[in-house]
């Protein structure tokens, strides 16, 4: 073995397989938790504004709050069904899109 | 099943959204990359796999700022050495504390016990960016222009880590120090 293999040999030695799942998943699980702080980090603006639209229409809603009560059920449970069919449908989409 | 797509096609499909590029672009590209960072790093595996993993996941999040997709492995060799020298610099790593995990380590098949000892004192003996250029160069294959561009350093800089790195190396073998 002349020097330059062994140096060659001694420099190899740290490389790893080409595959090695475990660690791919460890990536692939520090991707999805990044992924998960930068969402909340882009909602965060969003929760501002729905804070400021709530304070200023807190004065309108307590002038209008007795002949919105009957109504405000439905409109909650509607909203809300329809808020999580676009959540789900997004997340689906963006999660079988083919690569 | 083989995906036989190239990193430029991989980096596009990532860039829209695909997990599944992103896995194959990891799975192309860690072993190059850990083995770049294990013996630069002069520290336990762990670490070094740890910074990988950082230095992907910063390459996953920053993929839009990529200008040239068929730069791929460049550019993630780049961020990973930006890391390991930031981390380098901030733990005041000395050559002390290298060689005493690296005496540890183990030898690598074919190569004297004795020898590995006196390679790894004389690795570790090298400024970061020396070990970086000769890791790159001589146990990745990059070319000068290459590590040079993954490293940000002028190429005659890339060429003279290179070839003071290596002579270095191959004196504590007793090899022909042809390289000046």
């Amino acid at each position: 073995m002349t020097p330059d293999d062994t140096l060659k040999a001694f420099l190899a030695a740290g490389t790893p397989g080409p595959r090695d799942a475990t660690f791919e998943f460890a990536v692939a699980e520090r991707v999805a938790r990044r992924r998960f702080w930068m969402s909340q980090l882009a909602l965060l603006p969003w929760v501002l504004v729905a804070g400021l639209l709530a304070v200023f229409a807190w004065p309108i809603l307590e002038i209008m709050g007795p002949a919105l009560a009957p109504l405000a059920e439905q409109v909650g449970m509607i909203g809300g069904v329809a808020v999580l069919t676009l959540a789900t449908a997004g997340l689906l989409v963006r999660r079988l899109r083919p690569s | 099943m083989i995906d036989r797509r190239s990193d430029t096609e991989l980096v596009a499909a990532a860039r829209s959204g695909s997990d599944a590029a992103f896995s194959r672009l990891v799975e192309r590209h860690q072993a190059a990359l850990r083995g770049f960072l294990r013996p630069l790093m002069g520290g336990g595996w762990a670490e070094a796999d740890d910074l990988a993993q950082e230095a992907l996941v910063v390459a996953w999040q920053r993929l839009s700022e990529l200008k040239r997709a068929e730069g791929f492995r460049t550019w993630l060799m780049g961020i990973a050495w930006r890391k390991a020298f930031s981390r380098i610099r901030s733990t005041r790593r000395g050559s002390a504390r290298d060689l005493a995990w690296l005496e540890g380590r183990g030898v690598p098949s074919g190569v004297q016990p004795e020898d590995a000892l006196s390679l790894d004192r004389a690795l570790s003996g090298l400024s970061p960016p020396e070990r970086a250029c000769v890791l790159l160069c001589l146990s990745q294959d990059w070319s000068h222009a290459e590590a040079a561009t993954a490293l940000n350093l002028p190429l005659g800089t890339v060429k003279s880590h290179v070839s003071r790195g290596r002579a270095r190396l191959l004196s504590v073998l007793g090899g022909a120090d042809d390289a000046g």
